[in-house]
């Protein structure tokens, strides 16, 4: 009765399993194609010794893989909104020129901030992440 | 060119794992391939992690190969040698193979992403960057998000992989785990035919390959499935040690133990179940000295690894950041969050199956042999431990952080918790299964 009792809850659990699995799960999130197109930029034109690279604005997801893209360089995330494991953005020049000392920061780049409001000393790589275009580099 | 060194690599970690099941008697072929992968992954590892310590930055696939190699030369005893299998073995084990291949496909199919990416494969990428885990990693503040103080049996897994075709790419990373699923349900099988008829054995192992939350876990590249084959094995293997009383049956639940602890925090739990079963022999009938050799086994393989990991976290002073005081007010809400997760009927289609009905309604059964008391401890006993974390988290809302994450610590425990239902049966003799190993 045992081994009878087993083979039936088996059997239960394959029929629900295979008909769950037939089904569709949910949506299939939107391609990051443009934001590694824009990370490979970065990576190819930020020199490698770079210690500390600015990211102003973008999401949670995109510093992660940011930070995870541009190793050996550090990325520090500015955010407007007040993030876990985001930097406040600055709001004034003193501020600025406190973090970018703090920091040795040379470059930024940015996701939906205007580049001529980042005064990083090396550059600004201004890219429009959803798209994945690149808008300016100020030096 | 790349397709063939990552063949190579996988081969290589392979050959070390499988040396390591021979040497310990492992004679059945399904669950000698689940060794040769988590035995495999584990030296892997663990080989990276030490070169790393001692000679950081010149780590590569020319300092990773030879201990390997020299691993895999390991001799089996004399009078293992494996037989092949038969028309009717093969032709039962083909849906098997279907659920691997299926799971393969996925898994290749599904970008990293989460945890995948965030927190297990930037890892990797560090590690291969950097030609060996980096110690200015573990001061790097801004890389906080990704847990510095998790272990790193998955990220140097993928790193091997890394450092073998010389490059950094998603699809090498994401074919370690199709592996670690193919062993989960070997290993699975090898334990479900000691004590079935092989078609249930095969229906068994159906039944855990369709579980629909262990299918899109597995294809998301998270560690979950890994610490699931480490728990599933480690149990099975303390479950032989309490049957057989031999040493290697003890090396092989410690070495399993380690994995899980070197895979996850959470695995520690594994770690201290494999502990307590030693600790227990002489109820199920183990001699002392037994006992004693099995817990030696354990500190022997278990102090090098794990505790130099925690020399190295100590040393660079890091801290788990989602966890800090005790909250007791939140521990009855949890429970209720628990208990709903694993009993309300719309999680049965969508996440467990009949799982945990099943097992809860087979406890009922009075069966309890020394096997099935260590599935069911494997099962539970994380279940009613884990979820107790939460009562620690700093997160602003302890709710979301249940929310992301209650499922996966439970995850890992579905495999034990279906074998704790095949042990209802009566173990088959050897002379019935015609083997005398595992």
């Amino acid at each position: 009765v045992k081994l009878l009792l087993l083979r039936v809850a088996l059997a239960v659990q394959c029929v629900i399993g295979a008909w769950a699995l037939a089904r569709p799960h949910g949506e299939e999130p939107a391609s990051d194609a443009p934001k590694e197109r824009l990370l490979a930029w970065v990576d190819a034109n930020v020199p490698r010794d770079a210690a500390s690279l600015l990211l102003v604005g973008g999401d949670e997801p995109f510093f992660f893989r940011a930070s995870s893209r541009l190793y050996p360089r550090t990325v520090i995330w500015l955010s407007p909104q007040d993030e876990r494991w985001g930097t406040p953005l600055p709001r004034e020049p003193g501020e600025w020129q406190r973090l970018i000392q703090r920091t040795s920061a040379r470059f930024a780049f940015t996701e939906g901030v205007d580049p001529a409001t980042i005064p990083a000393p090396g550059g600004v790589v201004a890219i429009d992440a959803a798209r994945g275009e690149h808008l300016a580099t100020l030096r | 060119v790349i397709a063939l060194r990552l063949a190579l690599a996988h081969l290589l970690v392979l050959a070390a794992g499988d040396a390591l099941a021979i040497r310990a008697g492992v004679r059945h072929r399904a669950t000698r391939f689940a060794l040769a992968i988590a035995l495999g992954a584990l030296a892997t590892s663990a080989v990276i992690f030490f070169e790393s310590l001692i000679f950081e930055g010149h780590v590569s696939a020319l300092t990773v190969a030879p201990p390997l190699l020299l691993v895999a030369s390991i001799r089996p005893r004399p009078g293992l040698r494996p037989r092949l299998p038969g028309t009717l073995e093969v032709a039962l084990a083909l849906p098997l193979f279907g659920l691997a291949a299926a799971n393969a496909g996925k898994t290749l199919a599904t970008e990293l992403r989460g945890d995948a990416a965030n927190v297990w494969e930037i890892k990797a990428g560090i590690a291969f960057e950097a030609r060996g885990v980096p110690a200015s990693h573990f001061e790097d503040d801004s890389r906080a998000f990704s847990h510095r103080e998790y272990p790193w049996l998955v990220p140097l897994g993928e790193c091997w992989l890394y450092f073998a075709t010389d490059v950094r790419d998603a699809d090498v990373a994401k074919s370690f785990f199709p592996l670690v699923f193919a062993a989960l349900l070997a290993g699975f099988f090898g334990a479900a035919a000691r004590r079935l008829d092989r078609p249930t054995a095969v229906l068994a192992t159906i039944a855990l390959g369709t579980v629909p939350l262990l299918v899109h876990t597995a294809a998301s590249s998270y560690a979950d499935v890994t610490l699931a084959m480490f728990s599933m094995l480690g149990a099975i293997h303390a479950a032989e040690w309490l049957a057989s009383g031999r040493t290697s049956d003890a090396l092989l639940a410690a070495a399993l133990g380690v994995g899980a602890a070197w895979t996850k925090r959470e695995g520690v739990l594994a770690l201290g179940l494999v502990t307590a079963t030693f600790l227990g022999g002489r109820l199920a009938g183990r001699s002392a000295l037994e006992s004693r050799r099995a817990l030696l086994a354990l500190v022997a393989l278990a102090l090098p690894l794990l505790g130099t990991w925690q020399l190295v976290l100590s040393k660079h002073h890091v801290r788990a950041e989602d966890f800090g005081a005790f909250q007791p007010g939140r521990l009855v809400p949890i429970a209720k969050l628990v208990l709903a997760d694993l009993a309300l009927p719309d999680q049965i289609p969508r996440v467990w199956g009949v799982v945990w009905l099943a097992l809860g309604a087979s406890l009922a059964l009075r069966a309890w042999t020394s096997d099935r008391l260590v599935f069911v401890a494997f099962a539970l006993v994380p279940i009613a431990v884990l979820p107790l974390a939460y009562a620690f988290s700093t997160w602003p809302s302890w709710q979301t952080h249940v929310g992301t994450s209650l499922n996966r610590i439970l995850l890992p425990q579905v495999p034990t918790a279906l074998l704790a239902l095949v042990a209802t049966q009566e173990r088959r003799s050897a002379r019935t299964t015609g083997r005398a190993g595992t």
